[in-house]
């Protein structure tokens, strides 16, 4: 085992930790707002509550606004206000499970182990973009870090200040994401299994975690959600489709989609991949055949025909690179290796049950990705454990190995993104307007060609007629437009009332087929999602 | 002798301890949280 000091393989890891997270230090500063679901609903409803608060707003556009917990969105908020390092939360989130798992790891098996460690966390490209980027997937793997962290320290010198913290931590995982209830229900339930032994603790405990869901388990989304849609969770619908409606078949068949996803062929664009990748996927496609489960375990909107996987550089449909796939075949490994003892094999068997839950609950899609950020990072983790808790001369060799594919992994990850390399950092200072619409380029040539309409008709209203994935805020804070953001109802509404004029422009996400309507442009951008490569949408003026 | 930092001169002072740092951070991404919350709810 190494000590306290780090040798050769652990100073070079040190080296290159130390360089990227000043990159990706810089890259947080200095980055706008670039995330689609950021734009659609997580920071976008932060500027439409400023407008008209939480309770019977008027504003917003999406039930995805209203229905998710907001506990860690609502950190971005003097962030986004300043316009300036939005995704600092985020990265302090990446920032301190990287210390936990420093100083946990150096504990146990010195600080090669440690150093080698973090390098291989920022090797896996989708915990790395959503460490740098505003959702709200990054708070769950840090709680669960400061949960297991305190646990350690509680262990050590059984002070109470610890389990304070645990408590805290529940409170906040629960409360940045509906996934996290689940997940801080279940080691709730944990800590209190622990200290049954001693009843007034845990009552204490219990009473604590309370308070923890109260202050920070976001009720008030819950309560909101509740009275407009008469489901805390949203409308059953679309919980409905967001879930895995095939019960343990459907947890099968994600399960196997997710290891078959795991495997590495090299990077893929958003809609097509190399032909290694087409045959993995292929492959799982036939496997889902041959088993019965061909569509099982799917959200409504996705299904086995276009199945991919993807390793695109974009943060929602980016998977693990090479370290994802032997972090799986670790994971896997604690299926059929019993080592109960083992640190690796308890941290690989966390990380399988971690897969099966999300398996469990989560409709299969190809940006689900993030769900497993968590899983991945355990699964890491497990096989520095392995390749470290002993001294042969063939973990030498591997360990080496092990180092070198962490750092090409590291560095890699910013130049494999289309967003993320050095080119964004000076895109973010020079043409920051532009890059912030980069993942979705239409609603930025939009939202210029609406300002151009406009001058042309001093007066006119710009309304922006949004669905449940209308990605708003470039609009939104755009305060040129100044534009009015409704729902298909509220405009039917408008148009009734008489307040839409003549000429005044009007986008809309939903085919209104409104006979007030006329087409005056048409707009057409690249788009990364589409198969075509370019989007169009159509600006109308009121007849 | 110096007299013992209390209330929040005593946070401050255990927030800057290295072994503190998962602490610190969340516990100030909860107060940001809390408060931002109020500020959105009460517009």
């Amino acid at each position: 085992m190494s000590g306290a000091e780090p040798g050769p393989i652990g100073r070079i890891s040190r080296f290159f930790f130390w360089a990227l997270f000043g990159y990706w230090s810089l890259y947080v500063l200095v980055a706008p707002v670039t995330n689609i679901d950021s734009q659609m609903y997580d920071i976008a409803r932060l500027s439409l509550a400023m407008k008209g608060g939480l309770f019977t707003s008027p504003y917003f556009t999406s039930v995805f606004q209203v229905m998710w917990p907001w506990t860690f969105d609502a950190v971005h908020l003097p962030f986004f206000e300043l316009g300036w390092a939005c995704a600092l939360p985020s990265f302090c989130c990446l920032a301190g499970t990287c210390y936990v798992v420093f100083v946990m790891t150096r504990a146990r098996l010195g600080a090669d182990a440690a150093w080698v460690a973090l390098v291989a966390l920022l090797s896996l490209p989708c915990l790395i973009y959503q460490g740098t980027s505003t959702k709200n997937d990054i708070p769950l793997l840090f709680a669960g870090a400061v949960w297991v962290y305190g646990r350690w320290r509680w262990k050590h010198d059984n002070r109470g200040l610890h389990l304070f913290w645990m408590v805290f931590a529940l409170g906040f995982m629960a409360g940045a994401k509906t996934t996290g209830v689940l997940y801080a229900g279940i080691l709730a339930l944990a800590m209190l299994v622990e200290l049954r032994s001693d009843p007034r603790l845990a009552l204490r405990v219990a009473g604590g975690l309370a308070c923890s869901a109260l202050l920070l388990g976001s009720l008030e989304t819950y309560v909101e959600s509740a009275r407009l849609f008469g489901h805390p969770l949203g409308p059953p619908e679309v919980i409905g489709q967001l879930s895995n409606p095939d019960g343990a078949r459907g947890a099968a068949a994600n399960f196997s989609r997710y290891v078959a996803g795991s495997l590495y062929e090299g990077p893929t664009t958003t809609h097509s991949a190399s032909r290694a990748a087409d045959a993995v996927a292929s492959a799982e496609q036939r496997f889902l055949a041959a088993t019965g489960l061909t569509n099982a375990g799917y959200d409504h909107r996705f299904g086995d025909g276009t199945l991919m996987f993807f390793q695109s550089g974009l943060e929602e449909l980016s998977g693990f690179g090479p370290m994802g796939t032997l972090a799986m075949l670790t994971t896997l490994a604690a299926c059929v290796a019993w080592r109960p003892k083992a640190v690796w094999w308890q941290l690989a068997a966390a990380a399988t049950a971690g897969f099966a839950l999300v398996s469990l609950n989560v409709g299969y899609s190809a940006w689900g990705n993030r769900y497993l950020i968590s899983w991945y990072a355990l699964g890491t983790l497990a096989l520095v454990c392995l390749l470290w808790e002993r001294e042969t001369p063939a973990r030498t060799i591997l360990r080496k190995g092990f180092a070198a594919l962490a750092i090409a992994g590291a560095v890699a990850a910013p130049l494999l993104s289309f967003n993320r390399g050095p080119g964004s950092i000076l895109a973010s200072l020079r043409d920051r307007e532009r890059f912030e619409t980069c993942s979705y380029p239409l609603i930025g040539k939009v939202r210029d060609r609406l300002r151009a309409l406009r001058r042309e008709t001093p007066g006119s209203t710009v309304y922006y007629v949004a669905c449940n994935d209308s990605l708003v805020l470039p609009i939104a804070e755009d305060a040129s437009l100044d534009a009015v953001l409704v729902t298909p109802p509220g405009f039917a509404d408008l148009a009734e009332r008489g307040v839409l004029r003549k000429g005044d422009l009007v986008i809309e996400d939903y085919d209104t087929r409104s006979p007030l309507l006329v087409k005056v442009d048409e707009v057409t951008a690249p788009d990364i999602f589409s198969g075509r490569g370019t989007r169009t949408q159509a600006i109308y003026r009121i007849r | 002798m110096e007299p013992a930092p209390k209330g929040i001169a005593r946070l401050l002072q255990a927030a800057r301890k290295s072994e503190n740092i998962p602490y610190t951070i969340l516990g100030s991404l909860a107060l940001l949280s809390v408060v931002a919350r109020l500020i959105l709810i009460l517009r």
